[in-house]
């Protein structure tokens, strides 16, 4: 049996950067109703924009990274206030496939802009590591974890302490009530797309070095995010953690088994069908 | 309240994302890639007249994969290049190649389809740097029919197998039996191989496995899905799985092996097992590794440094800083430059009013034994029934940032190739 721990370590790091952009997601989600499945599109796109900044332009490496996440917030605002209230009075459902034409323009627009050759983007950190007790944990993985712990709480106290979060949460109740009540829809709706968009771009860069820098590899790590923010039902922030830590370690620790590791990429589908069975399940005792 | 019209919102919204994206685009636009080679003015190619061939196109066919983590256009790019430089330089005695291209995505009636286009529609004399999963196995009776003796580069076993093709590489099975030959000089206990779980996956790990068998050295075959979403799993399982004193051979294409190789360095594994890899000669791959790897990968080529200083070498990069500035100069465009040239050096034999599809493959089959310092021996077709003439390969290293030269190595013949009654027909043809 190979030594698990450096697994564990994978994942827990895996996880934590689904975490960020799930909690995005659910953010979004609760102040819009859009479950935006271009989220990965805009994560690949803010890490492929990062290479050419740093690669191309010259830019110092961390005004780069700051400018990619700017990006992401204003290519996802871009979007909400396109889209959003034209959109506003339709199922989820209907928002969430709108969401795909961003998905599909911005993976067009990545296959034209950045052709053919491979790409590679390596954070800082990365060179960062420490060996514990045969377990080799780099500043990214660690990043990337501690990031998904802050930025759920970070978010959860912001909803539940702030009057944006606030509305946010009402929003997510009756978006026409809370308008009339004189809540700002559009500002407050303008404000989530906008963090959740750099989110996105936070999510991408740090996939970019855990995963690979690859468009369409990452546009479809959205699948784990929505997988997550599915487990926590798409409103709990700490179910989502929960959900994307799980996430990341289950599919890490099946990788040296050799009889499951070739299909462990369906263990966010496992997550989600399994989240949406219980929910079902709830609601029908409910009733 | 103020209440913003929805127009307002609309106005809003496009003064934000289209400038951010315009800008995004624009600054990505202005990506290079590949060396900042200068561009030269002429190319001479073929017949070297520096003028523009006016006369009736030779139409030549090429197949092609490109799908999500699989994208061989490269080679077709770089066999397109070199047709344009013989266009400019007088064609195939006076009259242009007009090379067409299809792209297909591995479904096998799809790649059937676009070959029967090539052949029925447009018509073509002879296919020309195909490089697909597939089209060797789904076309391989109907190049027969047609009499097309194609110049490929090599994937699946029937590319390697039948009277139909010859290969400009030699391919991921031999290739892989080549990095399982250096692994085993460096004197490893136990060699794994992993490649891409596409078609032909199976039969290019066999090639190392057999020869690790015949060695005595144990080994063991993985199959990877591309695109990889799991590099650092994948990096872990494999030294795990190679053990200590193992080695690795890694089978991926340039944008896999990237991640793949950023992985083992994240993980600081370089120096956990031996680590080489097959069709990994790619400018983006070695400048994507930092020092630590120097030493510490064995890269197999089929072809000499695309920075070599011999005149064909030379002839290559000048070839595609002209004609094909955005594809990579690796490996991969090597395959289809060298398709391209040999095929044009033998339709310069033919009667430029009489070329027939007839003509032109007869015209493959008798091309003398044809040499370029990019390959180890000459390449040919001849009439035997399979055809593998680069049968040779070079084990190259990596250092700050590029490759390092290596000798050519005889692959080893096996039970499961033919490689022993190939080096048979060479002799006959008076190589080797």
């Amino acid at each position: 049996m190979p030594n698990l721990a450096p697994y564990l370590v994978l994942g827990l790091a895996l996880g934590g950067t689904f975490a960020v952009s799930a909690v995005g997601m659910v953010v979004l989600f609760k102040a819009t109703g859009v479950l935006n499945l271009a989220y990965g599109a805009i994560g690949a796109f803010s890490g492929l924009l990062a290479y050419t900044l740093i690669n191309v332009v010259h830019l110092p490496r961390p005004l780069a990274y700051l400018a990619v996440v700017v990006a992401a917030g204003a290519l996802s605002l871009g979007y909400g206030m396109l889209m959003g209230p034209p959109l506003a009075g339709r199922e989820p459902l209907v928002k969430a496939i709108g969401t795909l034409a961003l998905l599909l323009i911005l993976l067009g627009s990545m296959a034209a802009i950045w052709p053919g050759r491979a790409y590679n983007l390596t954070l800082e950190t990365t060179s960062w590591s420490v060996n514990l007790g045969g377990v080799y944990i780099n500043g990214t993985q660690l990043l990337a974890f501690v990031l998904g712990v802050v930025v759920t709480a970070g978010a959860s106290v912001y909803l539940q302490r702030t009057r944006v979060g606030t509305a946010m949460r009402a929003l997510s109740g009756e978006r026409q009530i809370t308008a009339m009540l004189g809540v700002p829809v559009l500002r407050i709706e303008a404000i989530a797309w906008s963090v959740s968009g750099m989110l996105a771009g936070v999510s991408g860069l740090l996939l970019s070095n855990l995963v690979g820098l690859d468009a369409v590899t990452l546009t479809f790590l959205v699948i784990p995010s929505l997988a997550a923010a599915l487990v926590g039902r798409v409103s709990s922030l700490w179910l989502t953690l929960a959900g994307a830590l799980g996430i990341g370690i289950v599919q890490s620790l099946i990788t040296p088994v050799a009889a499951v590791s070739q299909y462990r990429a369906l263990t966010p589908f496992l997550f989600a069908i399994v989240a949406l069975l219980l929910v079902s399940r709830r609601r029908s005792l409910g009733r | 309240m103020k209440r913003i019209s929805r127009r307002g919102a609309v106005r809003r919204a496009a003064a934000i994302a289209v400038p951010a994206f315009l800008v995004s685009a624009v600054l990505a636009g202005c990506t290079t890639t590949g060396d900042d080679a200068s561009v030269p003015d002429s190319v001479a190619c073929g017949l070297a007249t520096g003028e523009k061939a006016s006369g009736e196109p030779i139409n030549i066919g090429g197949v092609v994969v490109n799908q999500p983590g699989v994208d061989f256009t490269d080679i077709t790019d770089a066999a397109k290049a070199y047709f344009e430089c013989v266009n400019d330089n007088g064609g195939i005695n006076g009259r242009p190649v007009n090379y067409i291209i299809k792209e297909e995505q591995s479904d096998p009636q799809q790649v059937a389809a676009v070959a029967t286009q090539l052949l029925e529609d447009d018509d073509v004399v002879a296919m020309v740097g195909n490089a697909s999963l597939l089209d060797c196995t789904v076309n391989d009776g109907l190049y027969a029919d047609a009499g097309i003796k194609a110049i490929v580069a090599g994937v699946p076993t029937e590319c390697f197998n039948s009277p139909s093709f010859a290969p400009m590489n030699f391919g991921p099975y031999f290739a892989s039996i080549a990095a399982a030959q250096a692994l085993a000089e460096r004197g490893v206990d136990k060699i794994v191989v992993v490649t891409a779980d596409t078609p032909g996956a199976e039969f290019a790990n066999s090639g190392a496995t057999d020869y690790a068998d015949k060695e005595g050295i144990p080994s063991e075959s993985l199959l990877e899905t591309v695109p990889i979403s799991d590099a650092s799993g994948l990096a872990l399982r494999l030294v795990d799985a190679a053990g200590p004193n193992g080695g690795v051979e890694l089978n991926f294409s340039p944008p896999e092996l990237i991640k793949v190789f950023s992985a083992i360095a994240q993980q600081g594994l370089i120096d956990a097992v031996e680590w080489s890899c097959v069709s990994c000669i790619d400018d983006s791959i070695v400048e994507s590794l930092d020092p630590a790897w120097n030493g510490k990968l064995i890269a197999i080529s089929e072809f000499g440094l695309v920075t070599a200083t011999n005149e064909d070498t030379q002839l290559f990069r000048d070839v595609m800083a002209k004609y094909s500035a955005g594809t990579p100069v690796g490996n991969f465009a090597q395959m289809g430059f060298l398709a391209a040239k040999f095929a044009t050096a033998a339709m310069l034999a033919l009667d430029p009013a009489d070329i027939t599809r007839e003509g032109v493959n007869q015209a493959i089959i008798d091309l003398e034994p044809a040499s370029d310092a990019m390959l180890c021996g000459p390449f040919y077709y001849g009439e035997g029934d399979v055809h593998v003439p680069n049968n040779f390969a070079r084990t190259l290293g990596v250092a700050d940032g590029a490759y390092t030269d290596g000798s050519c190595i005889a692959i080893a013949a096996l039970s499961s190739n033919k490689l022993d009654e190939i080096r048979e027909n060479e002799k006959a043809l008076g190589i080797g």
